[in-house]
């Protein structure tokens, strides 16, 4: 044993054992912090949602329940609805709100020109708003479409966006064409008006600027569910802490381990089922809700699924089989785009790199299941950030292909780039199941 | 138990070690106010987790390790700013033996950092420490050899400043 290192550290511990502080300021700093759990439960404010700027995402991946033929029937019928049936038969809970009268009728047109759009109505909760809206131009259109959408507060204050999403382009020649924007906040709003602002735009150059307002003011309180019970991720146990069941979407909230040896990146199959053992909630359109395993403060992160709200049940169980996640401080790619080389792969997954640009390159994969934008921050060899405006994904003979454009040109000495992965094409398996109530 | 009664059982022992983890926050932060905030925040942090800490007896290590990974947490977040004071400290040749050392344990991992602060901060035994770890005192003390080791490399390279024979 080193005598001479461990007496100086002994003597450096000694030197840090008097302090200064009031004992009575100390006592009052973790009652404090004790309070803080309460207000901050109140408030519900996830941290890692007000760090995200709003996120855009169009609706490319649907999937899931079809619309149930009673419900088609009853809703179908009201004039108007038809679109909107239709809109939402992969998501139970919106059919629920419909049903259960939370569809709040708006009816408001604005024309511009030859074009008009309606706000038919909207589907609210504290923390977010589902807003079906309807075009309607004299010609036909292709690609006719509801986008650069903005929600803010009609008394002009910042709206806590979390996320931001519209809907698809028609994908034909139409006249008519009903689609629904959501916004999500990071933390629960009180306003009750709105305005929306949108560009209409269509195939052959149509486009079209538009502001509504309106109103909006139904919100159901949350249910809430303290759980606290851990899940194994590879050698981890993570656990979820609480279930917070709002009439848009379901909240789970995760808490990440001290010292976590596994990033947990996405759930694949996080679930809500009855006492029948029926999936009610789940993760919708394979978008986990953007939280990512170290995007938080304190140590959690919020997975989204569809909201069951409106269900009557007896037994709630959260259920889940299969997950992505890497071992940690592992997630991110080393790539050297001058060689074409790929000098860091956590788990080697990826084939190869290839150059297509002075700005752009391309990630080849074997296999057919990874369809994710996985790219996070990019950063040069000097821990410069680069920014990146756009990824694809697409198929060739053999591989997948992962397409990725930087917005700034990579100079040889810029290289390796490091690209942190919010996604990863490793999959652990460990069916949990949690019983709520 | 209530909720309450436990509530209030679980902030007791908070306090009981307010002194241990103030320390601690200190000997990372380096100012009151900072280390206060770091008491505040891992007191809510500890509440939250409360549930994952199965044996009560450790409470003391437990609070420690969520302090240490606040600290560490804190300090890589001001990164810069950190390396920006040693530089100029450097340039000076004006390292306190404590801020030396400080420096010195900072470029351990944060494991061993964890274990340096238990042993000779904190002052667990090898008994103790083997228990909690769930290893033999044998490998606890290697570890604590390999950590030494590093920290006499470190030290060194600093520029031959050494104290004591």
């Amino acid at each position: 044993m080193d005598r001479n290192t461990e007496k100086r550290v002994e003597k450096w511990a000694e030197s840090y054992q008097e302090t200064t502080v009031s004992d009575e300021l100390l006592k009052e700093t973790i009652d404090e912090g004790f309070k803080q759990n309460l207000k901050r439960k109140k408030r519900t404010v996830r941290n890692w949602r007000s760090a995200i700027a709003a996120i855009i995402f169009a609706f490319t991946f649907i999937v899931g329940v079809n619309t149930s033929p009673v419900f088609a029937e009853q809703v179908g019928k009201i004039p108007g609805f038809e679109h909107i049936v239709e809109l939402v038969k992969w998501d139970k809970g919106r059919q629920a709100a419909l049903s259960h009268g939370h569809f709040e009728e708006i009816g408001r047109t604005v024309s511009h020109g030859e074009v008009d759009l309606t706000i038919d109505g909207v589907i609210r909760d504290q923390y977010g708003l589902v807003i079906y809206h309807t075009i309607e131009t004299e010609q036909p259109y292709e690609q006719l479409r509801l986008t650069d959408v903005e929600i803010n507060s009609a008394d002009g204050e910042d709206l806590p966006i979390a996320t931001l999403s519209f809907g698809m382009p028609s994908q034909q020649d139409v006249t008519t064409y009903t689609e629904d924007s959501e916004v999500f906040f990071s933390e629960p709003v009180e306003q009750t008006e709105f305005v929306l602002k949108g560009k209409v735009k269509a195939e052959g150059g149509l486009e079209k600027e538009f502001k509504v307002s309106f109103e909006a003011d139904h919100q159901p309180d949350p249910v809430h569910y303290d759980v606290n019970e851990s899940f194994k991720v590879g050698t981890d146990d993570y656990m979820i802490s609480e279930v917070m069941v709002n009439p848009l979407r379901t909240e789970v909230v995760v808490q990440i381990p001290d010292d976590s040896e596994w990033a947990l990146l996405r759930f694949e199959d996080l679930r809500l089922l009855n006492e029948n053992g029926v999936a009610w909630a789940r993760i919708q359109n394979g978008v986990t809700g953007s939280g990512n395993w170290h995007s938080n403060e304190d140590g959690t992160f919020s997975v989204f699924l569809q909201s069951n709200y409106f269900e009557t049940y007896e037994e709630l169980t959260l259920a889940l089989d299969k997950m992505q996640a890497v071992p940690v401080d592992n997630t991110y790619l080393e790539l050297d785009l001058e060689s074409e080389e790929i000098v860091h792969d956590p788990l080697g997954a990826f084939e190869k790199v290839e150059r297509y640009s002075k700005s752009g390159y391309r990630l080849y994969l074997e296999g057919d299941e990874f369809r994710f934008g996985p790219f996070g921050q990019v950063y040069d060899n000097k821990g410069n950030e680069i920014s990146s405006s756009s990824h694809s994904y697409s198929r060739d003979d053999q591989m997948q292909v992962l397409t990725h454009s930087l917005d700034d040109n990579v100079t040889p000495e810029m290289n390796p780039i490091r690209v942190n992965m919010v996604f990863y094409p490793n999959w652990i398996n460990e069916p949990t199941q949690i019983d709520l109530n | 138990m209530g909720k309450k009664r436990d509530e209030e059982r679980f902030i007791n022992v908070v306090q009981a070690f307010r002194h241990d983890l103030y320390k601690t926050a200190y000997a990372f932060l380096k100012s009151e106010e900072a280390a206060l905030e770091a008491v505040q925040e891992v007191t809510f942090r500890a509440f939250k987790k409360r549930k994952q800490l199965r044996e009560t007896q450790y409470t003391k290590t437990w609070l420690i390790r969520i302090m240490i990974n606040y600290c560490q947490d804190v300090l890589r977040k001001n990164a810069r700013f950190v390396q920006t004071v040693y530089e100029d400290n450097d340039r000076e040749a004006d390292f306190s033996e404590q801020l030396l050392l400080d420096w010195a344990i900072q470029e351990l991992d944060s494991k061993e950092q964890t274990l340096i602060f238990l042993k000779y901060f904190h002052g667990y035994t090898y008994t103790e420490l083997s228990h909690y770890y769930g290893v033999a005192e044998g490998t606890l003390k290697s570890r604590i050899h390999v950590c030494l080791e590093k920290l006499r490399q470190t030290l060194s390279e600093k520029g031959g400043y050494q104290n004591g024979s």
